[in-house]
């Protein structure tokens, strides 16, 4: 009987190990897509956030409104790369990662570097990413920022 | 009905809506969005009770300022004497379903009091649902103010 129950507490451990490598897996999945998102999107690489984005994406800007995600490429390829575009530089502060099964939440603070008529700023924004898995690839869908006033 | 009891019965209620009648994806929208609603209710009379039970431990929530709480600060911060929520209301909403999680986007419009103050606000919300333990709950909540 001792056997079985010492059998039973070195499975459970296994499990319980196996289970905290994969979390830990795909929490680190999720930051490296965040990655992507900000290279992608100072790239104008618009087909790589295709491949991330959910073609049921809402994003919600800092100034409240809301895209989807055909507004969202399209505003990124008309921008391009140019220093005329409201966002020149998003560069991140720091990213958390809730798991909860097939979903994930992002969050965290960016900074965001821009001219705004004819004006520069730099703003501090929180922002929720929400990610599914989907078919074994993890999307985004839903975005929101909102600029930290205090 | 008090609006205590409705809110108890809407939530004792979600639970057991059944999930096949409508379509799964149908069902569930119904019963996020119902529970959307009921977070108004909660706040607008501080029922601290309904809130624990809309909200997952882990809750990540966004103020409209970009001030971040946990749960606990959350549910503190509505509980708050100065804070006098006279109406909280949802302009529009939309759920979208990924089996076993949601995301609602949608406007809302809140009135009421602050130290005597009186305040207005409309913003765009984003909430995260999860299906957990048999029960939806939101794990993450925020709002951005709708420039003018």
């Amino acid at each position: 009987m001792k056997g079985i129950g010492l059998s039973i507490i070195f499975l459970t451990a296994a499990a319980l190990c196996a289970a905290q490598d994969t979390e830990a897996a795909t929490k680190s999945k999720i930051i490296a897509l965040e990655q992507l998102w900000n290279q992608a999107y100072k790239a104008g690489d618009t087909k790589a956030l295709d491949s991330i984005l959910d073609n049921a994406i809402v994003l919600v800007n800092d100034d409240g409104s809301v895209q989807n995600k055909t507004e969202f490429l399209a505003s990124v390829k008309s921008s391009g790369m140019q220093p005329a575009s409201q966002e020149q530089q998003v560069t991140p502060e720091s990213l958390t990662v809730h798991l909860f099964g097939t979903a994930a939440i992002a969050t965290g603070v960016m900074r965001v570097k821009g001219v705004e008529g004819g004006k520069p700023y730099t703003r501090r924004e929180r922002f929720v990413d929400t990610w599914v898995n989907k078919g074994g690839s993890w999307v985004c869908v839903g975005t929101d920022a909102t600029p930290v006033l205090h | 009905m008090p609006v205590f009891f409705s809110l108890l019965l809407l939530l004792w209620l979600d639970p057991m809506l059944p999930a096949q009648e409508a379509g799964p994806a149908d069902a569930a929208q119904t019963k996020i969005l119902a529970l959307e609603n009921a977070w108004n209710l909660a706040e607008e009379h501080k029922d601290v009770s309904a809130l624990d039970s809309l909200l997952d431990p882990t809750l990540v929530y966004i103020d409209y300022d970009g001030s971040i709480m946990d749960k606990a600060q959350f549910i503190a911060s509505i509980k708050a004497p100065a804070l006098h929520p006279e109406q909280i209301v949802n302009e529009s909403m939309t759920a979208h379903v990924y089996g076993d999680s949601a995301v609602v986007t949608g406007v809302y419009r809140e009135k009421g009091e602050r130290s005597g103050k009186p305040y207005l606000r409309r913003g765009r919300f984003t909430d995260t649902w999860v299906f957990v333990r048999g029960t939806w709950v939101c794990v993450a909540s925020q709002s951005t103010l709708i420039a003018k």
